[in-house]
């Protein structure tokens, strides 16, 4: 059994020594407590003693030569025994590893953290923030614990000049108005599942006794008028559709209310004609004409709910569109232009007729497709029957 | 520039004093005859004397007192107690006696000593034989404290604490004896008080002496492959503590961390940490980190010794946790 | 309360009983061949940190640890494994200790300088020269505070003598008539420090009776010798007698700790001191071959198991001595 021979451990900072000289030769016979070297560290000669009997195999390291301290520097065996000296040699030796700092990161505990009720910010941060005019309450912390940091207000203060690719032209910041359309539009669109149908209808007679109106009775009803009033009784001979989903529950109100998409300046409100299916269609006119004029001077007050709306854009000269249905109602009726077209009438003749195309968007969680064509029919039949209006 | 031992370096700084001034004189165990335990003071017995290299038996209360003694009537003694540890044999003569007869007596004399002593753990001598103890003296009104990092800081800074006229605590490291550095041909004299950056850098700054420099350093220089650049200020003297380079590099990065070697409960960086946190709270991105030594007494095992006293790598995860 | 001596509590002069002998030999013996398997040890890398072999003292360990009862207690040194091993110590759990290791009796957290043993009632090793002798000196007190009869040995240095905690201590134990006896190993060397160079006095025994303590000089080479001296004194001190300071006269083989070569040692002196091997003493003092190999072979195998022991323990496990550390 090779045993090793060893650069003996000679004082605490040592870490290397001398072999000064050999007493044995290779090959020579050894006994246990034989000195059978000299070594020397920066303290002292020592002697080495041979630790068992045998022979000494071989001198790894010759006399004059330096090693570290616990380093082999000859073999001591059996006479004859085979050598594997790369084996002996080869000690995994205490390898300085080089320091990987992406390991030491990847160990560290999360930095999170609740952020807690104040944000923590950093004097500097504080400090900096102030000298910029940086509102925290709009910054996001990376520090640990959600705290903000210099570095934190710095891309904030980043983030707040204008955006490139440079556009030319004036900024506005959005109004309350405009971020509440369009905070509600997206959300509209984002949780409500549209479907949309599609009717003409004829106006021609309509269009004949609401002139009639104007004209005996001084007032100004307009095709807006005639369209609420038609869908006011469609509604109501279509309860199913007067309703409001609420989670997981349809509420089918009471009261027919119809709102009435207003135009105004920089945006739209929709005030709400209430139970519209029982108001004369002189007063749907003299109510949407005060709400209108209210929406206009920002007076208005939403106190019922309503599940409808009436938008038209025919004056505009809109053919047909689609509109967005105004949460949390159930339905919105796109209104288009009044357009003169040839129609077949009577499966043989074709006449000019006044025809006007109208769009239904629905919540489909709440109407199905055939609710919604029946009802669309019913206010393309109250409007090419126009005595119903009036009735 | 040669470059030479932190012992050599030490041994020149007393070679010169002695050279420069009659009245230095050495006291302490085996520093005559045998040239000291760590070779300091090898072959100044043979140059200036027994009168002058004295060594003592193992009396360490009364032969600080001795010093203390001989400092009052105007000699310069350097005497040298083994390892701090031992120090505490001294107290009373270190604490209520060198560090107070200057003001007890109305400033009528003056305590013109150098103690110097080593501390520090890594070489398996266990709890009574590897402490840091410099809080004690720093701690202490009326003494000054030096710990020098290289040899370089080391002639120089015990050449000026010689030169000085208050008592001295001069505590080196029993690690960083036989550690080379470049040291100036010609006589050179490093004022007490003065900080260095060793490195300099952006991102955080590293408050440190002694042998936590060298681990220091070595954790600047992984960072810096890492993209980070970490500063390195070297305190050299703790007390008078040099606020003002302190307050710049924390000013500069915004992110302060000290490392000792010594206890964190009680330890020199919490009294860092605190004045930073009192004069450059706005200038702070976080609060002062401190990296220090495990609230233990030091075992005799090595695996486990290694454990009670900041790495490399504790340094390193310690300014990842900060930028 | 003081009562007139008596004269020799330990048998007739030369009447040792043959299994003291003995067992002084086996201590002898033991502590050699301990302290050698530590350097060879110490050479390999297996013990770090610092060894204070003491060979050459052994007899004054064994001496005096022969007249203790195993309630006694002792103070020791930092060239304490004579005082260990003379005390009952398990090699074992000495040499495990040594090594670093989880099993040793300080569960690697003392090393050679720290060693020590409750069970053996065993004060400790201490690093700090002077540093045992106040702590036995209390030891001392406390047997007086709760009345019982236990007797402490202070083992210190010709070094440890110079310090003041040993006045100190040895005018307390006077003034209170502590049972302690004041062993000091005069070695002749404070790590370099020739005695002479030391102190102005070399009668280390001398010191005693200025504090009212008698002294004693004994050849600290002679265990038999040490053993007589020793029972005298530990008989006054568990009548109530007070203190004594025994002297032993004794050579390290060696420098001061197991990297010092000694080259101070004046090599004549070193020559005639290793001809009183203190081994070789008590051979010849039992003069009996044959007991005295069955000694040896029971001591070589124990050691032999010691080692072994030792080599194949746990080092602590880090993760284990961090979870005991309160910030």
């Amino acid at each position: 059994m090779a045993v090793k021979i060893i650069m003996p451990q000679g004082g605490q900072d040592i870490t290397e020594g001398y072999v000064v000289r050999w007493f044995k030769k290779e090959g020579e016979p050894i006994r246990r407590g034989d000195v059978i070297c000299e070594v020397e560290t920066e303290k002292a000669v020592f002697e080495v003693e041979s630790p068992s009997d045998g022979v000494l195999l071989k001198i790894v390291a010759a006399a004059g030569t330096k090693v570290p301290i616990f380093a082999v520097i000859g073999v001591i065996g059996e006479a004859g025994e085979p050598l594997d000296l790369d084996q002996l040699l080869s000690e995994p030796a205490a390898a300085e590893k080089p320091l990987d700092v992406s390991a030491i990161r990847s160990r560290l505990p999360g930095a999170g953290g609740e952020a807690g009720d104040r944000p923590k910010i950093t004097g500097r941060a504080r400090k900096l923030a102030s000298e910029k005019g940086v509102d925290l309450s709009g910054v996001t912390g990376s520090g640990p614990q959600g705290r903000i940091t210099e570095k934190d207000v710095l891309i904030h203060v980043e983030k707040r000049k204008l955006p490139v690719p440079a556009l030319r032209g004036q900024a506005k910041p959005l109004s309350r108005m405009r971020q509440t359309i369009a905070r509600r539009m997206v959300q509209s669109k984002q949780t409500i599942p549209h479907f949309y149908v599609t009717v003409s209808a004829d106006v021609t007679t309509a269009l004949a006794l609401r002139d009639r109106v104007n004209r005996e009775q001084g007032e100004a009803v307009s095709i807006t008028d005639l369209i609420v009033k038609a869908s006011a009784l469609a509604l109501r001979e279509n309860p199913a559709v007067n309703c409001r989903l609420l989670e997981d529950t349809i509420v089918y109100l009471e009261d027919v209310n119809v709102g009435i998409a207003v135009n105004l300046d920089d945006g739209v409100m929709v005030p709400m004609v209430a139970r519209a299916d029982r108001l004369a269609l002189i007063d749907i006119a003299r109510r949407s004409r005060e709400l209108a004029a209210c929406a206009r001077q920002g007076k208005l007050t939403i106190t019922e709910p309503a599940c409808f709306t009436v938008s038209n854009l025919g004056m505009l000269g809109v053919e047909a569109f689609t509109a967005i249905i105004n949460p949390p109602e159930t339905g919105i009726l796109a209104v288009g232009g009044v357009q003169k077209r040839p129609v077949v009438q009577d499966d043989t003749e074709i006449r000019i007729r006044d025809m006007l195309t109208m769009t239904l968007s629905v919540d489909h969680r709440a109407v199905d497709g055939a609710l919604a064509a029946t009802f669309i029919s019913r206010i393309k039949h109250h409007l090419e029957n126009p005595e119903t209006l009036t009735a | 520039m040669a470059e030479m031992m932190y012992r050599e370096a030490l041994r020149r700084a007393l070679d010169e004093e002695m050279q420069r001034d009659p009245l230095v004189f050495l006291m302490g165990e085996t520093i005559a005859e045998r040239g000291g335990s760590y070779k300091v003071t090898e072959g100044l017995l043979k140059k200036y004397g027994p009168r002058r290299v004295i060594d003592t038996p193992i009396a360490e209360a009364s032969f600080t007192g001795m010093a203390v003694g001989a400092a009052l009537i105007g000699c310069r003694p350097v005497v040298e107690i083994l390892f701090v540890d031992f120090a505490m044999l001294a107290m009373d003569q270190i604490v209520n006696q060198a560090a107070k007869q200057e003001f007890i007596s109305g400033g009528q004399c003056r305590v013109p000593m150098v103690l110097r002593t080593q501390g520090g753990a890594g070489n398996g001598l266990a709890a009574q034989h590897s402490q840091s103890l410099e809080a004690f003296f720093y701690h202490t009104p009326g003494l000054k404290v030096v710990m020098p990092s290289t040899p370089h800081d080391a002639c120089g800074l015990l050449k000026a604490a010689i030169r000085d006229d208050q008592p001295v605590i001069f505590i080196e490291h029993k690690l960083l004896y036989m550690t080379r550095g470049p040291v100036p041909e010609e006589e050179y004299v490093i004022p007490l008080g003065r900080a260095e950056v060793k490195k300099s850098g952006t991102d955080v700054s590293l408050i440190t002496y002694s042998h936590m420099t060298l681990k220091c350093l070595e954790a600047a220089a992984a960072l810096e492959a890492d993209g980070i650049r970490a500063e390195v200020v070297d305190l050299r003297t703790l007390s008078p503590l040099d606020k003002e380079t302190i307050l710049a590099s924390a000013r500069k990065t915004g992110r302060a961390i000290v490392v000792h070697e010594a206890v964190k409960r009680g330890g020199v960086g919490g009294d860092i940490a605190a004045m930073l946190m009192e004069e450059a709270y706005d200038e702070l991105d976080g609060p002062v980190l401190r990296i220090a030594g495990r609230n233990t007494p030091i075992p005799y095992n090595l695996n486990i010794e290694k454990a009670c006293v900041p790495s490399v790598e504790d340094i390193v995860a310690g300014v990842l946790r900060m930028v | 309360m003081k009562k007139a001596p008596d004269k020799d509590d330990g048998g007739g002069a030369g009447q040792i009983p043959e299994s003291i002998l003995l067992g002084m030999y086996r201590n002898i013996y033991a502590t050699r061949q301990f302290e050698l398997a530590c350097i060879e040890y110490y050479r390999q890398g297996l013990i770090r940190g610092y060894l204070h072999p003491y060979i050459g003292e052994e007899a004054v360990a064994a001496g005096a640890c022969a007249a203790l009862r195993p309630d006694d207690y002792i103070g020791s040194t930092h060239r304490g494994h004579g005082h260990c091993i003379s005390k009952g110590a398990d090699l074992r759990l000495m040499m495990a200790e040594i090594m670093g290791k989880a099993t040793g009796y300080c569960g690697g957290r003392g090393g050679s300088m720290h060693i020590s043993s409750t069970t053996l009632n065993h004060l400790g090793a201490n690093g700090i020269v002077g540093g045992g002798i106040p702590i036995a000196t209390g030891a001392g007190m406390g047997i007086k505070v709760r009345g019982t009869d236990q007797v402490v040995a202070a083992f210190f240095s010709d070094g440890a003598s110079n310090n003041g905690v040993f006045a100190e201590s040895l005018n307390l134990a006077g003034i209170y008539q502590l049972p302690v006896v004041y062993l000091l190993e005069n070695n002749h060397y404070a790590v370099s420090t020739p005695i002479e160079c030391a102190t102005g006095c070399c009668d280390l025994a001398g010191r005693g009776p200025a504090y009212g303590v008698p002294g004693i000089c004994v050849d600290g080479n002679d265990a038999p010798a040490v053993y007589r001296e020793m029972l005298k004194a530990v008989g006054r001190a568990r009548r109530g007698e007070g203190p004594t300071l025994i002297e032993a006269q004794t050579y390290r083989h060696g420098g001061h700790h197991v990297n010092d070569p000694g080259l101070y040692m004046d090599p004549d002196t070193l020559a005639e001191w290793k001809a009183r091997d203190p081994l070789i003493l008590m051979r010849r003092a039992i003069a009996d071959d044959r007991r005295v190999a069955a000694v040896e072979a029971r001591v070589d195998a124990e050691l032999k198991a010691a080692v072994e022991f030792a080599r194949s323990s746990p080092e602590p496990p880090v993760e284990e001595f961090l979870s005991t550390i309160k910030e």
